[in-house]
């Protein structure tokens, strides 16, 4: 069959399956099924397909991804994690936007901390939106921080998205949780000053308030009992990939670890919390996995069909530059990501876009780090961007989807202002993953 | 009776789903302790990287049932939320049928690789000695479970309640 229609064929029916509402995971093992027997041999490729689902999951670079949902889970459940967004919320004096600085700052910490999402909106969206618009708080001040910060979460390790991203890109995955922390930090920079202008130049935005007058110690205990020792668990994740102590697994089990003993030092640990963790971090990453089993298999139909090769052969006949194949790249995943998950976002994409990135000689560091930032970004791109529905499940129910969509949108171009210095200062995502022993 | 059973069937999804997690936990306290021992110079599990793997995965193919019964597989559902409500309904029989028909297929075919595979005895031959078999065997009864989840859903979605309910919430 001619490449181009096995394509079409094969991408075709992928997204009719995912546009008609079965499960992502399903519609992979569909079109698998449909091109294993077609490219594979018949009823021999399906007996194949079976035994590349083993082979797909039973891969020990995959195991941080569950272990970093669990630190992150570990932290929500127990409330630990409330307690240090609370602790932030005491060291902010009365300032313009100081609800909005508040949930960037703890929404930053708590990125160190978890490798999840979800968690990060989840917990300043419940902790502090309701604060926020009983202070008055316009909602694109309110919303649009916490949506923005929580995707933060997934570039500054501990990150799940960017395990998986390494390990299926062939990419190293300690240098990709490595580069995700400075663009993090500068995202994390850009939402604050941005908040913070806003708030000065139009008060009636977040109208200031009188925060309880606190004498010093009062005001940074809080954040030296519940906060400075929580970055002993980012010490440990990061410093222990950092000196080349631990791989990424070893540094993910020991964060899992270091959280259960500081949610037990704070008396926070039960049993039931303990469990509770242990069932969300399953839920998540059996979805997560699951989507994988599929769709590793699809890549190698792709491969072994000749459709990658051939539009590989294609693109490099044109004979386009570097520059402009990395922005085509960008694109298209900026376009999937207002549409699907993160995860198939990386699935669909990647059989062609890291073979490409090598024959035009793309840094496949730099440009796993450039596509951290596009599925950053994608979390809240409308009209199917994942936090924008978390979002919508803990704010009060007058607050529209379109509310949501308008707060998202400066964060958005901030998180693009990024990816475009990114683009032109390739070091930025580099040179500190070149600093690992 | 089917009201016992059913009731059964749910407690045995959700010991699947606590197995998962458990499974995460106890790997969790493996590798830190494996770290702390090779460390010490006390030694370390040589075995503990295949187990990590093989643990992965069955729990991923065994818990996966579970996790459809939550609703949380995650899925492109814009055309679902904007269509008219008889048009979704429509829609979600045919997914639940195309569902269970790729579950069928890969039961079938799941269990002939590993009919295949035990009889040219297979096995993965590293630190420990395990057949290939019994661990293919994890798919075809994973597809079983999720075919039974798809013909419930399926009852649901002709009779119940309207396939709108279930919000998407899950990611990273």
């Amino acid at each position: 069959m001619e490449w181009g229609l096995v394509l079409l064929l094969m991408l075709g029916l992928l997204c009719v399956l995912m546009a008609l509402g079965l499960p992502v995971a399903f519609a992979f093992f569909g079109v698998n099924i449909v091109g294993a027997f077609i490219f594979l041999g018949g009823e021999a490729g399906l007996s194949q397909l079976a035994r590349g689902a083993f082979a797909s999951l039973a891969n020990f670079t995959l195991v941080p991804i569950p272990l970093f949902l669990l630190m992150g889970e570990v932290l929500f459940q127990t409330g630990v994690a409330f307690r240090a967004v609370d602790a932030v919320d005491r060291l902010i004096a009365r300032v313009p936007g100081r609800l909005s600085i508040v949930s960037v700052l703890g929404g930053t910490v708590f990125s160190s901390l978890s490798g999840s999402t979800i968690a990060n909106t989840a917990v300043l969206g419940s902790l502090l939106l309701p604060e926020m618009l009983k202070r008055g708080y316009h909602p694109s001040l309110a919303m649009g921080p916490i949506m923005a910060t929580g995707g933060i979460a997934m570039l500054i390790p501990p990150s799940a998205l960017a395990v998986l991203l390494g390990s299926l890109a062939g990419i190293s995955i300690s240098k990709l949780l490595i580069a995700g922390i400075i663009p993090g930090l500068m995202m994390s920079v850009l939402f604050l000053g941005y908040v913070i202008g806003r708030a000065a130049l139009n008060p009636s935005l977040a109208p200031s308030y009188d925060v309880a007058a606190l004498a010093p110690w009062e005001r940074w205990r809080p954040f030296i009992v519940y906060v400075l020792p929580l970055f002993g668990i980012f010490v440990v994740v990061v410093g222990s990939i950092l000196a080349g102590w631990a791989t990424p697994t070893e540094s993910a089990a020991l964060g899992c670890v270091a959280s259960v003993i500081a949610a037990a030092a704070y008396r926070s640990l039960t049993w039931q919390s303990l469990l509770k963790a242990c069932r969300e971090t399953a839920k998540i990453s059996v979805m997560i996995l699951f989507i994988i089993v599929a769709s590793v298999t699809f890549s190698q139909i792709l491969a072994f069909s000749g459709a990658t090769n051939g539009l590989l052969a294609v693109i490099e006949g044109i004979g386009v530059s570097e520059f402009t194949i990395l922005v085509m790249m960008l694109g298209i995943l900026l376009f999937l990501g207002a549409f699907m998950d993160q995860v198939s976002m990386i699935m669909i994409t990647l059989p062609f876009f890291i073979p490409l990135a090598e024959t035009v000689g793309i840094n496949s560091l730099w440009l796993g780090v450039l596509m951290l930032i596009v599925m950053e970004v994608s979390f809240t791109t409308p009209p199917f961007g994942l936090l924008l529905y978390v979002m919508k499940g803990v704010a009060p129910p007058e607050i529209t989807l379109r509310q949501i969509y308008v707060a998202a949108a400066p964060f958005i171009l901030l998180a693009m202002i990024v990816l475009a210095l990114l683009v032109a200062v390739p070091d930025l995502a580099t040179w500190l993953p070149e600093r690992i022993r | 009776m089917s009201a016992i059973l059913a009731d059964a069937y749910a407690k045995l999804l959700d010991l699947c789903g606590l197995a998962a997690g458990l499974t995460l936990a106890v790997m969790a306290a493996m590798i830190s302790l494996d770290v702390l021992i090779r460390n010490l110079g006390i030694g370390n599990f040589p075995w503990l990287l295949e187990v990590a793997e093989y643990a992965l995965y069955l729990s991923t193919f065994l818990a996966a049932p579970w996790v459809l019964r939550l609703g949380a597989h995650v899925r492109v559902d814009l055309i679902l939320n904007s269509v008219p409500e008889r048009v979704a309904r429509i829609m979600e029989v045919v997914v639940d049928v195309l569902g269970a028909v790729i579950c069928l297929v890969l039961v079938w075919y799941g269990l002939l690789a590993a009919i295949d595979s035990f009889a040219v005895n297979a096995r993965f031959d590293k630190e420990l000695i395990v057949s290939e078999w019994w661990l293919l065997m994890a798919i075809p009864v994973s597809s079983a479970m999720l075919f039974v989840e798809f013909l419930l859903r399926l009852r649901r979605a002709m009779g119940g309640p309207g396939p709108r309910a279930a919000a998407r919430q899950e990611g990273f």
